[in-house]
């Protein structure tokens, strides 16, 4: 008995008819130089201009219009919201379920529409396990992957040597690997294995008239705007449950696992003399003003009422991490968030955040609340002699680049 | 001649492609089909050896004077930013060696010359590539009126 059909999302509504390509195009300047187009923005006339081609290259494509109108009038991205659940009763176990399936006569079961082979069965089944129980997303996924007639889909584990997790459109086919994660490069994030998976095949879900449409609008953070929904949409959903901090860029590295693990710090806070580990609910923001030894020293800003102050931050295994090449604050940030909390650091006077590459600065800087002006004198430190002997004098960029290699 | 002497590392990119023009004997072209999704951006130096890469070796002369003329008309200036991308142009001298290497993503602008993260400030680069390995889709630039920007 032939699959029913089933929907990821629901088709967007068509727009209005006076809402034409050339009115869709139309953008206005502000004054810092970017431009507008409804809810989208471009930071420069190139990036709009490289918009407009985009659009007028495939203009006719079924969708576009409609995708364009729901991305510029309401500010929501289509295909950034949870897919359309499963049917109730519908079980993991049920959709892996091959005990009365053979493999073809290329070593590929059929779950419905779906394909997988022989040989990759196991860890397929185990990565649906692991993030279907977690995430009722997941389940949606699988679920619609074995019920879409319209577009069969293929997935494949790639071996240890293909460290790169993709969806390929024209052969609609993912591909994954459970051994490899991603680490963004501007908050250092990470998408794990299971966050990989959903991440490919919510691009399977997006792919047609949303996905291709959302793909050719520029995103400079994200790529394009079909990254930013998967990114922001069902990859954040499962940063939430799994309690990882969040990407907020298509940029970054292929990091392996079991690297990613091992050089995961732990992170002890020096406050006053006194040594302690950051355990669940840590939480601390500051300006660096050294990093040295495996120690980050911040500067904490006052609330007010209280004088700013100045804390270290001793990170484990510091050497260890960059052997393997990772700038130490986003180390920082890794074992932050291995242990379910977050650090703030910030370097420059305006409250930067420090990376390698300027254009991510600015971006960075644009997206937070500056920092209060940095304190001329900072109140004495009583903790650590070492320290107090030292000046306080925000580290310049190029210190921080010369201590993470 | 000024340009013939530039070397890379200059920054001077439009130099850099002049001084390419005389050695270049071979061009490589790495491209990615246009529905391909990937979990990270693409680094340049990451294209060649990206799973699924088509690859164009091209040594007639025309074709490598022409990809060359495309990407000068395309004026390259240095400019911020990480590139997610879709073309990689090796472009060697009769000795094998790399001369000028061009990067660009799925959009007219995105790229990167040699080291180089650049905008190409006009569209000659993009549409050569379009003609040559997306031929379906529209000339977008002679539709959109220069008034419009």
């Amino acid at each position: 008995m032939a699959e029913p059909a089933s929907r990821p999302y629901e088709p967007l509504p068509d727009p209005p008819k006076d809402f034409t390509l050339h009115k869709a195009l139309q953008g206005t300047k502000t004054p810092d130089g970017h431009w507008h187009v409804g809810s989208l923005e471009f930071e420069t006339t190139k990036e709009y201009s490289d918009f407009r081609v985009g659009q007028v290259e495939m203009a006719g494509t079924k969708g576009q219009l409609a995708t364009l109108y729901a991305v510029e009038t309401t500010g929501h991205i289509p295909g950034a919201e949870p897919m359309n659940a499963a049917p109730a009763g519908t079980t993991v176990d049920g959709l892996l379920d091959v005990k009365d399936k053979k493999p073809d006569g290329q070593g590929f079961y059929h779950l419905g529409t779906l394909k997988v082979h022989k040989d990759e069965l196991q860890q397929f089944a185990d990565l649906q396990k692991n993030i279907c129980e977690k995430n009722p997303e997941a389940l949606a996924a699988l679920y619609h992957m074995e019920h879409a007639p319209d577009k069969p889909v293929t997935f494949r584990v790639t071996k240890d040597n293909d460290r790169d997790d993709r969806y390929e459109s024209d052969t609609n086919t993912i591909h994954w690997n459970p051994h490899t994660a991603a680490r963004d490069s501007r908050n250092g994030a990470r998408a794990d294995p299971g966050t990989a998976a959903l991440h490919e095949e919510t691009h399977w879900a997006n792919r047609g008239g949303v996905g291709d449409t959302l793909s050719s609008i520029p995103s400079k953070a994200y790529s394009d705007y079909n990254e930013r929904a998967v990114i922001e949409g069902s990859e954040a959903r499962m940063a939430d449950i799994e309690g990882h901090a969040k990407r907020h860029s298509h940029h970054g590295h292929v990091v392996p696992v079991r690297e990613l693990d091992s050089i995961t710090p732990s992170l002890t806070v020096r406050q006053n003399g006194v040594d302690r580990e950051a355990g669940p609910g840590f939480q601390q923001s500051g300006r660096v003003i050294g990093m040295k030894d495996g120690m980050v020293t911040l500067a904490v800003r006052g609330d007010g009422t209280e004088p700013a102050h100045r804390i270290e931050l001793k990170v484990e295994q510091l050497q260890s991490a960059f052997q393997h090449d990772l700038p130490a604050e986003r180390v920082l940030l890794a074992g932050a968030q291995k242990h379910g909390d977050t650090v703030t650091i910030s370097t420059s006077n305006d409250g930067r955040i420090v990376y390698s590459d300027p254009a991510q600065e600015k971006r960075i800087h644009d997206q937070h609340q500056p920092w209060p002006p940095y304190p001329k004198e900072m109140p004495q430190f009583s903790g650590s002699p070492d320290l107090a002997e030292r000046p306080v004098v925000p580290p310049q960029k190029a210190d921080l680049v010369g201590v993470n290699r | 001649m000024q340009a013939a002497n530039a070397k890379p590392g200059t920054t001077d990119l439009g130099a850099r492609i002049e001084a390419a023009r005389a050695a270049a004997v071979k061009l490589t072209i790495y491209h990615l089909p246009p529905g391909l999704r990937t979990l990270l951006a693409i680094a340049a130096g990451a294209i060649e050896e990206f799973p699924g890469v088509a690859v164009d070796e091209i040594s007639d002369a025309a074709t490598i004077a022409a990809a060359l003329d495309a990407l000068a008309a395309a004026r390259p200036s240095p400019a911020d930013g990480q590139l997610n991308a879709r073309y990689g142009l090796i472009f060697t001298d009769a000795a094998g060696e790399r001369i000028l290497r061009a990067y660009k993503s799925r959009f007219p602008s995105e790229g990167q010359i040699d080291e180089t993260p650049c905008d190409y400030e006009e569209p000659a680069f993009h549409e050569w590539l379009v003609a040559r390995y997306q031929p379906a889709r529209r000339n977008a630039q002679a539709e959109i009126a220069p008034d419009e920007e």
